[in-house]
């Protein structure tokens, strides 16, 4: 792949010729835009190849930016340290420990958190750090009292505790992949690892990289229906809000995406807590329509979570909503994508009676996916050895090689260092069978297009069997995905069987963002998809497409591959049943016009519900003025007004069905065609969706992505009233602060107006 | 001239040993730097130092005087806007006034025009003064090219689209500070008490706050009820109007429902400016009456519209004009459920006898109980939760019975508020020489202010008037 860019170590001199010629080409390409001159004649100056790309002429940099050029904000281009592309293994993620937990009621658990989790935050005080005030504050970070207790902690009593730290980066002394070492390319647990991206580049310093545990590899949480996890996250950042290496915030939130529980276990984003304290996050693990959902004997003997014993126990609700991969991480409002980018970000695998992880095990419901063999592993569920979680997130890196963060690129932040699992452009040793690929798309602002390619750049077959941590009605092969965009996950299934032994195979991203009109890496929406032979031959400058994964077969089979992907995976949840209440359309929008004369400014914010006469409304508090019913289901349109932007659209709570795309069912994928929790917009497009009201019947969390909160002090709930009408009603706002949290109310008015 | 066995003269030894000593000067220097903080990346190498012409026609740089070492609340404006900017600006005199003096002090607001060519310097004074801005609050302008610049560099540039949104600009504020690095974009349209915490507290954790930081904590919050109506007035209408409390930088809407006709005030509240542009007299009116300032157009529908007209027709109905719906801050002496005050009273009489020992011993663990207990309470204790923060930083037996005397007054007052027994045997005492109270078992004098020095100073008071 080709990098027309500077070296990492260019003299002063040479990037400020390299600034001034990039200025010069950005110049060229407006003039060209804007039709001031042709590309004949551009061709003709020798500044165009005659393929209508821009000429690799020497000293032409798009990455260096200068102050008074056209881009706002400027990055040399990160240093790679000479690091060779698939020259180290792909570090497989870190698995936490799971903890029993026991007692039978709240007050009589038994587990090795100190203190014992309570339904209620807890109010203990301690002495605060005066860096955040002094004083004493809580030592758990959750707001106080009864609306923010954990709703139904009796019913759902966690029986797993897991803990993590939130931490400076550190070095690794207890990686846990949970695999044995050859299904890991090799790699020793038991060596320390350092945090770094590549053993050639720089270990990165404390405040360079903040995630759990302070450590990498990425962690992964195991969970299965039916066995409620307490998470208990500590939060042991610098107090010095100042030592963040220049982006982040060391106050955090952390949502669970997309978990069916409620808003005070999902990482509101006003619901952060500091340095010093914790937060128990109440994960209950239960399938939608728990409480409402009643099941035909086909459901009973469907919806199932598997036991230690090889078996399963039966479980409530409905078992077309079985969900499997999620992720969790940060949510602290402004910063998340500066957290998240940090490394707040960590993997969620949730087996169930279908995907149990077990691929030998078959009793009529397990779809025997790619896992592992329980016969040969001893055990019966959550064998990890042939599936494989894998987060893509592109990063950035400063002179010194450490992780950087451009701040004020609010539009959308472009990393051109690609990383799989935050290890640079790995290598994963395979055997010649099936895998299971979970793939996060963990990356602030970049979408992938994934395809396999052979040796010879030829694409291979890929089998979609997931859309969102969902699986779908039937498995999907393809010879490319869809678009990915941030936060949405792909199951895939790799067959290797036809491939020889020493045969290497890559993963390649075909997403282009570097949008040539303005000569820079654009975050707002994709610049254009490549064809494989186009981003495999260097038809980008951008680094993060073409290969980014390296696969070699490098030995016979450890055990036969009895894992299927059977026909039918879950089929969606029957509608039929469910009555319709109504419809509504939301307008995405950035600051474009709407759609009647009178012109519209951004303040309306994300989110417009279009009503009867036509004119679109901003979404909050007082215009939801006729709730969603218990027990009914909508279908909402999601619209992008704003053509300059693609939106990827994340409903918290419940998963929802595509039914249309641009209005037509015809259009809407087969990928696309099981649950979802991010919807993506595309540029000018819509997009039809059905969603369920129910059972956490407790707190819809406004939600807003990479831009900014109009409301952020809004929370809203769904009640039901004397006459058991739903509605919704807004609750005082928590604001913490690190000597506790006080409320707000959202419509506090000033007692005058002057 | 004196050479050495290596032929080099004297001099040049002298002038190369000069040199030599020079470098170790600046290398030295460079080493004794102190480390910058992590985030220097974020300052006068980043920023432009334009520069730029304020409303009082002063020439500042922006880097130099309006940026570095600053806390700062930024925004775009222009002066003839008719959408978003009147209601931006209305907010951020709101958001102005809660911080009080500090804005001007350790806080700057600023508004930059994005439309420079009209918005000259004595067009932006009026402007400013039309929105009651107060002291520490600069508006600007400069060369289109400058302030282009700078809204990049700031994250807050948007692309005009000449058809669609030909002003370009959008409604954020950008809040930061210069010394720690920290940056974020905020709505200015948001609540202005919580823009004013996130600026004046948050931004810096809590440093520049006001000291002691009052904090009344929730043991428990009871939901809220919204009217619709009156939420959509107060998010679009209150940074402007009044309901009976006079005119603001718009009038006062006590009564308009029935001064005006309906459909008038539902095409005003929703469309201001084409009715407006259609020539209309009352609008035309109350234009020139208000110095010009535009009613914006906020993209209401008629359906709010609606909501807050009859919103306002309610609070006519009902009289005087009304204050707000109570708000979710309840006061400290709300009545409540019986409080036990035992398990406070037993650590702060630990305090006080380690104090009368003149020891430190478990100061700070009975301090953190004393927390703890009136965490539980809530709201009404909030002045001992006050009180009792110091504890936390306490170092010596001086500092901690400096603490102590606020300590004894606020559970003294507290016990008075909530009706509750201090305790069996429970005494308050008074020492005239520290002119401070404090409570103790029994009746023998034991004086935590001064120890064993003169452990019986003082005397039992039978009803405690704190004198402040």
């Amino acid at each position: 792949m080709s990098r027309i860019y500077l070296p990492w170590n260019a003299s002063k001199a040479r990037l400020r010729e390299a600034e001034n010629a990039r200025k010069n080409r950005a110049e060229i390409v407006r003039e060209l835009s804007w039709g001031r001159v042709s590309r004949r004649d551009l061709i003709k100056m020798g500044l165009f190849t005659a393929g209508g790309m821009l000429a690799p002429i020497g000293g032409l940099n798009p990455f260096v930016k200068s102050v008074y050029g056209q881009m706002p904000t400027g990055m040399p281009p990160s240093p790679t340290f000479g690091c060779q592309s698939f020259s180290q293994p792909l570090p497989r993620f870190d698995v936490l420990k799971r903890n029993p937990v026991t007692g039978a009621t709240a007050d009589t658990l038994v587990s090795c958190l100190d203190p014992m989790p309570t339904a209620m935050a807890n109010q203990t005080m301690q002495a605060v750090n005066p860096a955040l005030g002094g004083g004493f504050g809580p030592i758990e970070g959750r707001p106080p009292g009864a609306i923010w207790a954990h709703q139904r902690f009796n019913e759902f009593l966690p029986r797993v505790a897991v803990e993590a730290y939130q931490a400076p980066a550190t070095t690794n002394y207890t990686y846990n992949p949970q695999v044995a070492s050859k299904y890991n390319s090799g790699i020793n647990q038991a060596d320390g690892m350092p945090l770094r991206f590549h053993s050639g580049m720089p270990i990165q310093n404390p405040n360079s990289v903040w995630t759990f545990n302070g450590t990498i590899p990425p962690k992964l949480v195991i969970g299965r229906y039916g066995e409620p996890i307490l998470f208990r996250h500590h939060n042991r950042l610098p107090a010095d809000q100042q030592q963040n290496g220049g982006f982040g915030r060391h106050t955090i939130s952390t949502h669970e995406h997309n978990g069916h529980h409620g808003a005070e276990n999902d990482g509101f984003t006003g619901a952060f807590f500091f340095p010093g304290q914790f937060y128990d996050y109440h994960w209950p693990i239960v399938l939608a329509g728990h409480f409402s959902f009643n099941q035909t004997p086909t459901d009973v003997f469907m919806a199932r979570t598997p036991n230690d014993a090889g078996g399963t126990d039966p479980i409530p609700g409905d078992w077309r909503e079985t969900m499997s991969t999620h992720w969790f991480h940060d949510h602290m409002f402004s910063f998340t994508s500066q957290n998240v980018y940090k490394g707040n970000a960590a993997m969620f695998n949730i087996y169930s009676g279908i995907d149990r992880g077990a691929e030998d095990i078959n009793d009529g419901v397990n779809l025997q996916l790619p896992s592992g063999n329980s016969r040969f592993t001893g055990k019966s569920w959550g064998n990890l050895d042939y599936d494989v979680n894998l987060l893509l997130a592109d990063k950035a890196f400063d002179r010194d090689g450490q992780l950087f963060f451009d701040i004020f690129d609010f539009d959308g932040f472009i990393g051109d260092v690609m990383t799989v699992n935050l290890a640079y452009d790995p290598y994963f040793e395979v055997e010649p069978r099936k895998y299971r690929f979970r793939i996060l798309n963990a990356s602030v602002s970049r979408f992938f297009k994934i395809a396999l390619a052979d040796a010879n750049g030829n694409a291979q077959p890929i089998i979609q069997i997931a859309n969102d941590g969902n699986l779908l009605p039937v498995p999907v092969t393809l010879l490319e995905l869809d678009e990915q965009g941030i936060a949405e996950r792909y199951d895939i299934v790799i067959d290797f069987s036809k491939y020889s032994m020493g045969t290497k195979l890559h993963l390649v991203n075909l997403c282009d963002h570097f949008n040539a009109l303005d000569a820079k890496l654009d975050g707002k929406k994709p610049f254009q998809d490549l064809t494989m032979a186009q981003a495999l031959g260097g038809a980008t400058p951008d680094p993060c497409v073409g290969r980014i994964l390296e696969f070699r077969i490098v030995r016979p089979l450890s055990y036969t591959d009895n894992s299927q992907v059977p026909a039918t995976l879950i089929p969606n949840p029957d509608l039929s049943t469910v009555p319709l209440a109504r419809t509504r359309v939301f307008e995405f929008k950035r600051d474009a016009a709407q759609t009647t004369s009178d012109p519209v400014s951004s303040f309306m914010g994300p989110w417009g519900i279009a009503t009867d006469d036509g004119i679109t409304l901003a979404a909050d508090y007082g215009r939801v003025s006729a709730a969603p019913k218990f027990g009914t289901r909508e279908i909402w349109t999601l619209r992008n007004g704003g053509g300059g932007w693609d939106h990827p659209i994340h409903i918290h709570f419940e998963e929802g069905q595509v039914l249309a795309r641009n209005g037509s069912a015809a259009n809407v994928p087969a990928w696309e065609k099981g649950r979802k929790d991010v919807y993506r917009l595309r540029p000018a497009g819509d997009i039809t969706i059905t969603m369920q009201f129910r059972d956490w019947g407790g707190m819809f969390m406004e939600h807003c992505h990479n831009t900014v909160h109009e409301d952020n002090a809004m929370l809203l709930r769904w009640e039901i009233d004397d006459g058991g009408t739903p509605f919704l009603r807004p609750l005082p706002t928590p604001i913490p602060s690190p000597q506790g949290v006080t409320f707000r109310s959202p419509d506090d008015i000033l007692p005058t107006a002057l | 001239m004196p050479m050495n066995t290596l032929g080099i003269s004297g001099s040049t030894v002298r002038a190369a040993a000069a040199s030599i000593a020079a470098a170790w000067l600046v290398i030295a220097a460079l080493y004794s730097t102190p480390v910058a903080a992590d985030n220097a990346r974020w300052g006068a190498d980043y920023f432009p130092n334009v520069t730029l012409t304020t409303h009082e026609g002063q020439t500042v740089h922006f880097y130099d005087d309006l940026i570095k070492g600053k806390i700062v609340a930024l925004d775009l404006i222009y002066t003839t806007c008719k959408y978003a900017c009147p209601l931006e600006t209305a907010r951020l005199a709101q958001v102005q006034r809660v911080l009080g003096d500090r804005v001007g002090r350790d806080i700057f607001f600023y508004s930059i025009t994005i439309d420079p060519d009209h918005d000259t310097p004595q067009v932006l004074k009026e402007y400013a003064e039309k929105y009651r801005v107060g002291p520490g609050w600069l508006f600007l302008t400069g060369s289109a090219k400058d302030i282009d610049l700078i809204s990049k560099k700031l994250g807050l540039y948007s692309e005009p689209d000449r058809a669609a949104n030909p002003d370009g600009h959008t409604p954020f504020v950008l809040i930061g500070n210069e010394a720690t690095g920290q940056w974020m974009r905020n709505s200015a349209l948001d609540n202005p008490r919580f823009l004013a915490t996130t600026i004046g507290e948050w931004l810096d954790s809590w440093k520049t706050a006001k000291k002691p930081a009052p904090v009344a904590l929730h043991a428990d919050d009871a939901v809220l009820k919204l009217d619709p109506g009156e939420y959509a007035y107060a998010s679009h209408c209150a940074a402007c109007h009044t309901v009976g409390r006079g005119d603001g930088i718009g009038p006062d809407l006590r009564g308009v429902t029935a001064l005006r006709e309906r459909e008038w005030l539902t095409r005003f509240i929703s469309t201001p400016d084409r009715v407006l542009a259609e020539g209309d007299p009352i609008a035309q009116a109350l234009l020139a009456k208000y110095k010009g300032v535009r009613m914006p157009n906020l993209s209401l529908s008629r359906m709010d519209a609606s909501l807050i007209i009859d919103y306002l027709a309610k609070q006519d109905g009902e009289g005087a004009a009304k204050p707000a719906a109570a708000s979710a801050s309840a006061p400290a002496n709300m009545p409540g459920p019986p409080v036990d005050l035992k398990v406070m009273i037993d650590a702060y009489l630990r305090i006080q006898q380690a104090l009368n020992a003149d020891s430190t011993d478990d100061v700070m663990n009975n301090a953190r109980i004393i927390a703890t207990e009136s965490a539980k309470i809530g709201s009404r204790a909030s002045a001992v939760r006050s009180a009792i923060n110091p504890f936390a930083q306490v170092k010596d037996v001086a500092g901690a019975r400096e603490a102590f005397g606020k300590l004894s007054d606020a559970i003294i007052e507290h016990a008075r508020a909530v009706d509750a027994a201090l305790g069996d045997d429970i005494n308050i005492a008074y020492c005239p020489m520290a002119k401070k109270y404090w409570l103790q078992k029994g009746t023998t004098i034991r004086n935590p202010y001064y120890g064993k020095q003169m452990s019986d100073c003082g005397r039992i008071v039978a009803d405690a008037a704190i004198q402040n």
